[in-house]
């Protein structure tokens, strides 16, 4: 299987490993190397801040003509992430474009938990509240970290391989 | 699983597999309107337990009856069929009579079954033993008795 992987996931997987983007993390699975496990630390001064967020990235057949899939195994507050960790951003839907990689997709995962845009939100009901109430919104996104994304407390933190 | 044009396969993995039939249950395109399955709570993160119905088909025993179906997506799908439960009691060879589980070997869906099937392949399998003629003669329980 490895033999027959693109030329090109080969290389970005050897440059992601080789040289990681500051904060993130991203590994392949071992039986998978179309698929990788996540991590991505909460920038620091936003309510993610000391929160590592597991997600799960995978490249289908069509990849680099298609955008990888990802989404967040962790649970996040975030009005851009649904109840199924599921991300809403351009440039994982029309905005895709082949000279994007796996890095930029995780930089602009990155951006997004700086960055909520309640505008164009994948769940409603966490958009209102960061609308109506920004500061309720940012307490319970700061809540929900040190609930779910602090020294492991996440479900999906024992699935995904992290390196350090 | 599909193989590339340099003859890779590549195999998708089970929660994006999982999160593919979702939404295709959601949009219910091109599907039998029958049959219907979603996530019994919308937050499980790893799509384990779902929830399923069949309405019975025309001109048999099960005809216009609503059947509750619980389904079960393990680690190890989509490797192994998922587990499949009747709530709704109904009497059919591949359903185990005391608790309303799919006996796998008796189900081509499930005996039968690789990878690039999903929950709706066996849906429709379980909607074809329905309408098989040796099945139509079968006794059938009350409408509302469940399997406990």
């Amino acid at each position: 299987m490895a033999d027959n992987l693109p030329r090109r996931i080969v290389k970005e997987t050897q440059r992601l490993i080789a040289d990681p983007v500051p904060g993130i993390s991203a590994t392949p699975y071992t039986d998978n190397l179309r698929y990788f496990g996540v991590a991505i630390e909460g920038p620091a001064e936003t309510s993610y801040a000391n929160g590592v967020f597991q997600l799960e990235l995978f490249l289908p057949s069509e990849y680099p003509m298609s955008p990888p899939k990802v989404r967040f195994l962790t649970r996040i507050y975030h009005p851009n992430v649904d109840k199924l960790g599921r991300i809403c951003l351009d440039i994982l839907k029309d905005k895709w474009s082949p000279a994007l990689q796996i890095r930029t997709v995780l930089l602009s995962i990155q951006a997004l938990l700086s960055a909520p845009n309640p505008d164009d939100p994948l769940d409603n009901d966490v958009a209102a509240v960061w609308k109506n109430d920004e500061s309720k919104a940012l307490q319970l996104a700061k809540e929900w970290t040190r609930a779910h994304a602090i020294q492991g407390g996440g479900k999906g933190a024992d699935d995904a391989i992290v390196i350090d | 699983m599909q193989t590339t044009t340099t003859g890779e396969i590549v195999i998708v993995p089970r929660n994006f597999k999982l999160l593919d039939e979702l939404e295709s249950s959601e949009k219910a395109s091109g599907n039998d309107m029958t049959l219907s399955y979603g996530l019994v709570d919308p937050e499980d993160t790893f799509l384990t337990n779902w929830q399923a119905n069949i309405i019975g088909p025309q001109n048999t025993p099960f005809d216009n009856r609503f059947y509750s179906i619980l389904v079960t997506c393990t680690d190890e799908y989509p490797s192994q069929p998922p587990l499949i439960k009747f709530v709704t009691k109904i009497n059919l060879p591949c359903v185990n009579q005391r608790d309303g589980k799919i006996i796998e070997n008796k189900l081509p869906a499930t005996k039968n079954w690789n990878r690039q099937m999903g929950i709706y392949d066996v849906l429709v399998g379980i909607k074809q033993q329905m309408s098989m003629p040796a099945n139509r003669k079968l006794p059938q329980p009350g409408e509302d008795d469940q399997f406990s």
